[in-house]
């Protein structure tokens, strides 16, 4: 019996040796606890690129700003496979948005999360002057995206600051005004405290021209002409940008981050890369020829093609945008009209799709320069894109002849439906459409997206609905 | 032939008799012979003087001798068999016929760290014994007890070889924390992780399952801890029940061999009814019409041509030559699915003395399964000692090692053959003219039919085209001292580990022979997975009876456990394309990979304490405490306290008149609390990822951001359970019943909660929810007729389980799972995960569109599905989105009736369940026109017109379709009921004098029939099949792997 106690005694004590409180200590090995992070500057900077990877998500070739700036309107469609439909086809139609279309949805939240980094960023950087010029890269970001979100979605819950998942429930949709007071400060921030391009801190960075480029679309979009003009003044007088000779050079991989580009999302082409998929998705649907699948995307209109042809003469852009068809392995010629702006013929396949090379820009010097005949009512902006492309220049300024050189000067790169919202011309133009056959509208506010209905079912006495839905 | 090593047993014996008994003064000797109920002899049965170590067993004869005392008395004892105590009253001759018994109260159960006789349990645990798991002939025991247990849900949702069933005890407890039960396999307790489907073949956390790697041969029980009660004392762990498997060991005595060796074939018999080449014919060239009709209306100017792949009838279709080509065409599932061999043969030897009991063991599978090239085949090893050291001393040592390689196709679901055969057009043939395997080759004829843009992922192209194995080895070590410290005081420590380790191989030919939807390049993937885990048990154990009537027992213990796992995962590209080299070494790229390693920790108190008196009334107490590395800093320790009563009514003197009839008559009452851990390992911890990456000067640079909430309050969920239960026999237990009634609820339910996504993140973990069960089991078995030569022996159960979730996070908001355009929504007042979507009522008449009050789905045409407006707002749109099913049954049952004539016996068994409903994913594609895919047959009663509108509920096809086409409907929803004659078995047991002859101990041959018939309406291979194992989607059947008909003939012969 007495053994027993010391046993008892022993048993104890190793047991109260063993600290529980290391034991039960486990931290992740393969993943790093956020707890302490955010703190210096180099950890700052590890989480800039983490803001910018967004632009792959929403400007990519199957983005928000593809579905919304292309599908939505006049301009292309999507060729889909036989039977594959549904939330992507809402766009091409224009019947069936509603508010739980999975689009939407999915870019709702890859916006506020992109939101939520760069705040908190902003944030950790606060009173650090040192980390001026990276607050002006993510401010510009958050411009941007915001900027984006705006358009689409209209009134949106203006987040500046890191929220907590509790604090969240009290925030509403903010007026457009103040979303666009906010982006304009932002820009402004962005505009003051960035290099300029010549300086840029890398190839693909925001700089204080990209700032500026778009905050001459910004006041644009929100009726400031004067406004818009000094700000795009300060990018057409800097010296810094010029027209490419060759419009068909602009996509060409050899001339990635040229002269004319302003801002312009960065790829690389291959296998594990971030590699771009503009020319895998925006071929003919199941070439196997041309591409090693083909997509079917951002399939040009008629409407588009001909708009080429003014009194017989055809646009020399027309055919460095666009293909009227391809020969299949059999030898047969398939009539159909694609784009080969972001060609890339020597990309490495992957899942029958290729691994392109291909950046896609934001802001450009000839929308630069097409913004400022916007702003000023002057042509000879214009009248420099039309040199370069060969085109007989306008002599008079209206919105309809701005309208048509956006057209053919952009077409496939996400700017139709936003340039048609901004000049008023999207109710007369989608009603009239080939595309969208009998359907027609009176209201631009039919042309925003839903608020999804998760947001709405998550915090329904403070969101609202959008007035189509 | 054995009389002087029997005669040297006998004098050892009489020796240690007249030793031990030496105080006694009159002893005699006393033979006799034991024999069953059919007058053969038993062997083996024991013999022992009441309240001494004085004992012997019988012969092969059935004879036994014994020096007991002439007024002792003798317990007789044998497995199966009712206990006889005789008076000896100085007789020299007693022989015995003993009475085998269907339910032993006598019968040891275990329970967790300990074991208790059935008769003094206070919970509701379920045991199966190696006898009962003998009789069935599968590798994974837990299939074994499919239909047996009242409770234990167990779905064999897909037929591949060496897959696990899933196994639920009581309903699901849980959203997001597991739902499988824990697994204790002697004392080493380990989660089944299973979680997702077989996407990629390799997923690690699919069939994870750890009785995957035991022998069934090798089990001596498996108990199933079913109420909180028993649960509890795996504290943390127990909510979803625990399994208990305690492996055989051997017993002193001549030493026995038992071989067996088994030969099955297995082949689906019930087939899917899908469209020939003719009727998808028709009903293609329709879908194209239709779309062109539609197309056409907005612009009259389209003319259709050959690359308009959405309204172009091909030329081919009304070309004789090619009519005649296609004929009837080919049903793919002819070439997926085949009839497949198995062999399984095992051997075990054990025996031993009083000093060191031992068995040894090994089984060998070889299983191929009825989808083309798939095979499992798995060697078993296992050496089982005990030793006792010294008085007080016992030391056991169980080691188990397996080695697997298993070759898996189908079980993925979306994107594996069995779910592509199906999808596959049928007028391709098995080879073309040129003789590879798909039309998409150029040289070959059938290349015209690209431009239409047809399906075709001929089986071959995944299954002949590649190379897949998972290779794994297991280890299972459990090692024990027990030290007797005194009369009544024992205590335990073990040191147990597990090891997992597998590799999984793939190589996928360069092009697949044209066989594939596309033409993929060569590719390679390894990935590596190893599972360490260790645990250390300490536990001290008290027994004593006071004064005749008072029992009381107590345990205290302390346990720590440990688990590392790492997992990597690597993919290679830029292979030379001409399939010579299959590891990554041929490869020039790496086109993908991952790594991680992760860990876990668990230290335990546990205490017990039992009281019992005269055996009537029966109380037991326990408490767990558990820490976990899981738990959040703010919550390091779970207490999770249990109480049970039972009351033995008929040993009541009051119950005295009813001996006669009533043999056992006992309530219980228990009411514990069980956690669930399963939260994942670092839930707490706000996480960084530093995967977003972007190029900067044509380099990618890495981004850091956060993609988990940190949630630092996380701790276990806590599931509080009452029971009441009701156990009787009656009539020397030719009739018994066991009743069980039990409702729990889940507090601190862990919800991934959405939260707005202003916050950065889409959902957060906390403990917020709240869900209850509640439900009723019965368990009815007997002997309805018992003669001297014929017995019929009768085992019914059914359960009936509640869900309903009662709290979930801000605002109740409804959590919604999809899973490939298919919904699930878990809702307050509802059962977890039922199927939400639009309910359809038929098809749209020319009237119907022309009626504007009518709300309709935007785009709608005659001849298109009629969505219901549940809201009733006029408008078709996201709020008529409703319940449309569940895969919670109404009630599961099981039926297992057994004959024995002589020295044969034939057992049926029959289980169903009822009320369930399947969300057959499969009919995305095959039930709904769907990217020129084929369909079930009965699709081709589509609606025409107004005229012919076939069955009523058939769409017209369409090729461009914007209605509800990709949506959740009730289209994909089908009733899940069935009925199966699971298993027939007739066996032969050949009598003594036949064995005897042969020289051999024991001989039975038998046939086996598994799953021989199913009635149900299902319109895929088996209303059980789900795609997944566990969560949100188990009832999604995304082309399940079929469950076949098993016929198998085997035979048992023992030394």
């Amino acid at each position: 019996m007495k053994s027993f106690k010391y046993i008892l005694a022993l048993a104890a004590g190793a047991t109260l040796a063993v600290s529980c409180d290391d034991f039960l200590e486990k931290n992740p090995i393969s993943s790093a606890s956020e707890a302490g992070y955010y703190v210096t500057s180099d950890q700052l900077l590890t989480a800039l690129p983490a803001c910018y990877s967004t632009l792959y998500d929403t400007y990519g070739a199957e983005g928000l700003m593809y579905y919304f700036g292309e599908i939505w309107s006049d301009e292309t469609h999507t060729d889909n496979t036989a039977g594959q439909v549904g939330d992507t086809e809402a766009f091409d139609t224009h019947q069936g948005m509603n508010t739980s279309n999975s689009v939407v949805e999915n870019y709702w939240e890859i916006y506020y999360q992109a939101i939520y980094r760069m705040n908190n960023i902003i944030k950790n950087a606060e009173g650090n002057d040192a980390l001026n010029s990276l607050v002006g890269e993510v401010r510009f970001l958050r411009a941007l995206y915001y900027f984006d979100m705006v358009r689409m979605w209209g009134d949106i819950p203006l987040v500046t600051t890191p929220v907590s998942g509790s604090e969240a429930y009290g925030i509403a949709r903010s007026n457009v005004t103040d979303v666009y007071a906010q982006i304009i400060d932002d820009l402004n921030y962005a505009a003051s405290n960035l290099p300029d391009k010549s300086k840029e801190r890398v190839a693909g960075a925001a700089t204080s021209d990209a700032a500026n480029a778009l905050l001459g679309k910004v006041y644009l979009t929100t009726g400031q002409k004067d406004n818009a003009k000094n700000a795009l003044l300060k990018v057409y007088n800097s010296g810094r940008f010029k027209l490419l000779d060759d419009y068909a050079n602009l996509w060409d991989l050899s001339y990635k981050n040229s002269s004319e580009s302003i801002f312009e999302v960065q790829y690389k082409g291959g296998i594990g890369n971030p590699y771009s998929m503009y020319w895998a998705l925006f071929s003919p649907i199941d070439n196997r020829v041309v591409t090693a699948w083909g997509g079917g995307y951002n399939q040009p209109e008629d409407e588009l093609y001909d708009a080429y042809t003014t009194d017989g003469v055809v646009d020399s852009r027309r055919d460095k945008s666009i293909q009227v068809g391809y020969t299949t392995a059999d030898g047969k010629f398939v009539p159909t009209k694609f784009t080969i702006k972001w060609r890339d013929d020597n990309a490495e396949v992957t899942g029958l799709r290729e691994a392109s090379d291909n950046n896609f820009m934001i802001l450009r010097y000839a929308d630069v320069l097409l913004m400022l005949s916007e702003a000023t009512g002057d042509v000879q902006y214009m009248n420099q894109v039309q040199d370069r492309a060969g085109a007989p220049r306008t002599t008079t300024y209206s919105v309809e002849a701005l309208m048509h050189e956006r057209q053919l000067e952009f077409a496939f790169e996400y700017h139709r439906m936003f340039d048609l919202l901004r000049l008023g011309k999207a109710v007369s133009v989608l009603s009239s459409c080939k595309k969208l056959g009998t359907l027609t509208f009176n209201s631009d506010s039919q042309f925003l997206l839903p608020i999804p209905q998760k947001v709405i079912d998550q915090n329904p006495n403070v969101i609202t609905q959008n007035s189509a839905y | 032939m054995n009389s002087t090593n029997f005669a040297r047993k006998a004098c050892a014996l009489l020796i240690c008799a007249s030793l031990s008994v030496a105080a006694f003064a009159q002893t005699q000797v006393i033979k006799g012979k034991i024999v069953d109920e059919n007058g053969d002899p038993l062997v083996g049965v024991t013999i022992q003087e009441k309240g001494t170590n004085n004992g012997t067993i019988t012969d092969m004869d059935g004879n036994y001798s014994i020096m007991a005392g002439a007024r002792s008395t003798l317990q007789i004892r044998y497995v199966g068999y009712q206990q006889e105590d005789i008076a000896v009253n100085g007789k020299n001759i007693i022989n015995v016929n003993l009475k085998s018994e269907l339910e032993d109260l006598d019968e040891v159960v275990v329970v967790g760290y300990g074991a208790v006789k059935k008769r003094d349990l206070t919970g509701s645990v379920a045991r199966v014994g190696a006898d009962k798991l003998k009789e069935r002939s599968y590798t994974n025991a837990m299939q074994s007890l499919q239909g047996q247990v009242s409770g234990v849900q167990i779905t064999q949702s897909q037929g591949a070889p060496g897959l696990a069933p899933s196994i639920k005890v009581r309903g699901a407890s849980s959203v997001n924390a597991g739902t499988t039960p824990l697994y204790v396999i002697d004392g080493i307790p380990l989660e089944d992780n299973s979680n997702s489907t077989g996407t990629n073949g390799g997923s690690y956390d699919f069939n994870r399952n750890p009785m995957n790697n035991i022998n069934p041969n090798d089990i001596e029980s498996i108990e199933i801890l079913k109420d909180a009660s028993s649960a509890a004392i795996y504290g943390s762990r127990g909510a979803n029940g625990v399994v208990l498997i305690t492996t055989r060991q051997g017993k002193s005595g001549k030493t026995k061999v038992d071989v067996n060796y088994e030969f099955g074939l297995s082949k689906v018999l019930r087939t899917m009814d899908m469209m020939d080449g003719p009727q998808w014919i028709e009903y293609e060239s329709t879908a194209r019409r239709n779309s062109y009709a539609t197309a056409a209306k907005t612009n009259p100017a389209l003319q259709p041509s050959a690359s308009m792949a959405n309204y172009y009838v091909p030329d081919e279709f009304s070309d004789a030559t090619w009519l005649a080509r296609i004929g009837n065409g080919t049903d793919w599932q002819d070439v997926v699915l085949r009839t497949a061999q198995t062999h399984n043969a095992q051997v075990s030897a054990s025996g031993g003395n009083e000093k060191v009991q031992f068995l040894i063991s090994t089984g060998l599978v070889d299983q191929d399964g009825v989808v083309d090239k798939t095979r499992y085949k798995r060697i078993n090893v296992r050496s089982n000692i005990t030793s006792q050291l010294n008085k007080n001393l016992k030391a056991t040592l169980n080691l188990s090692f397996s080695r697997s390689d298993k070759v898996d196709h189908g079980t993925a679901g979306k994107s594996d053959v069995v779910s592509l055969a199906v999808q596959s057009d049928p007028i391709f043939p098995v080879r073309n003219e040129v003789g590879s395997l798909g039309f998409k080759d150029p040289s070959s004829m059938w290349y015209t039919f690209v431009k239409y843009g047809f399906q075709l992922w001929h089986p071959y192209s995944l299954t002949r085209e590649s190379d897949k194995h998972k290779e794994q080895l297991n280890f299972l070590g459990n090692a024990a001292l027990e030290w007797k410290v005194f009369d009544g005081l024992t205590f335990k420590t073990a040191f147990n580990t597990s090891i997992e380790d597998w590799q999984y191989k793939y190589h996928w030919n360069e092009g697949q022979d044209y066989g594939y939807s596309g033409w993929v390049a060569e590719t390679g993937t390894r990935q590596h997975w190893r599972e360490t885990n260790w645990a250390w048990e300490n536990t001290l154990n008290y027994a004593k009876t006071f004064n005749e009537d008072h029992f009381v027992s107590a345990l205290v213990g302390f346990t720590m456990q440990e688990d590392k796992f790492e997992y990597l995962s690597v993919t290679g590209a830029g292979y030379p394309g001409n399939d010579l080299v299959y590891t990554l070494n041929a490869a020039t790229k790496i086109s993908s990979w991952s790594n991680n390693e992760e860990e876990w920790s668990l230290a335990s108190f546990i205490a017990r304490a039992n009281y019992s008196y005269k055996g009537r009334y029966l109380a037991t107490a326990s408490v767990r405490a558990d820490g976990s590395s899981r738990f959040g800093s703010e919550n390091p320790w779970g207490w999770f306290p249990s109480g049970s009563l039972a009351w033995r009514i008929s040993d009541e003197p009051f119950m005295e008149g009813t001996k006669g009839w009533l043999d056992n008559l006992k309530l219980r009452m228990s009411y514990g609390v069980t956690g669930n851990n399963n939260i994942g390992n670092y839930g707490a911890i706000g996480l960084l990822k530093s995967d977003a990456t972007y190029v900067e000067n044509g380099s990618v640079v890495s981004g850091m951001y956060t993609y988990s909430y940190p949630a630092s309050d996380l701790k276990w969920e806590k599931t509080g359970q009452f029971d009441l239960g009701l156990d009787a026999s009656f009539l020397g237990n030719r009739l018994g019943t066991e009743i069980d009634y039990y409702k729990s609820k889940t507090t601190d339910m862990l919800l991934d909660v959405p939260i707005p996504v202003l916050s950065g993140f889409t959902s957060s973990l906390q403990n917020i929810g709240e869900m209850q069960n509640w439900g009723m089991e019965f368990h009815l078995y007997g002997q309805p007729v018992v003669t001297r030569n014929f017995r019929w022996t009768s085992d019914f159960n059914i359960s009936f389980n509640r869900n309903e979730v009662l709290k979930l996070g801000n605002n109740d908001a409804p959590i919604d799972k999809s899973w490939n355009s298919c919904q699930a929504r878990t809702s307050v007042g509802d059962e977890l995960f039922y199927y939400y979507g639009y309910k359809l009522d038929g098809v749209l008449s020319t009237e119907d569109i022309n009626n504007s009050n009518l709300p309709k789905w935007a785009g709608s045409e005659a001849g298109d599905p009629k969505v219901v407006d549940v809201d009733g707002n006029g408008k078709i749109d996201s709020n008529d989105q409703t319940k449309l099913g569940s895969y919670q049954a109404d009630f599961t049952w099981g039926w297992t009736n057994t004959f024995t004539f002589k020295g044969f016996d034939l057992t049926v068994m029959l289980t169903g369940v009822q009320g369930n409903e399947i969300m057959n994913q499969n009919a995305r594609f095959l039930g709904f026109y769907n990217g020129a895919r084929n369909l079930y047959a009965s699709r081709s009663n589509f609606w025409k017109s107004d005229a012919e509108p076939g069955d009523g509920k058939t769409p017209k096809p369409r090729t461009v379709s914007n209605t509800c086409q990709q949506k959740t409907t009730d289209m994909w929803i089908d009733d899940g009921s069935f009925v199966r004659l699971k298993n027939i078995r007739l066996g032969y047991t050949f009598n003594k004098k036949v064995c005897d002859a042969l020289h051999i101990a024991g001989l039975k041959l038998y046939c086996n029939l598994e799953n021989v018939h199913v009635w149900s309406d299902y319109e895929n291979y088996d209303p059980e099949g789900s795609t997944f194992q566990t969560g949100a989607f188990v009832g999604f059947d995304y082309g399940a792997y079929p469950n076949p008909f098993t016929a198998t003939v085997g035979v048992n012969l023992s030394f």
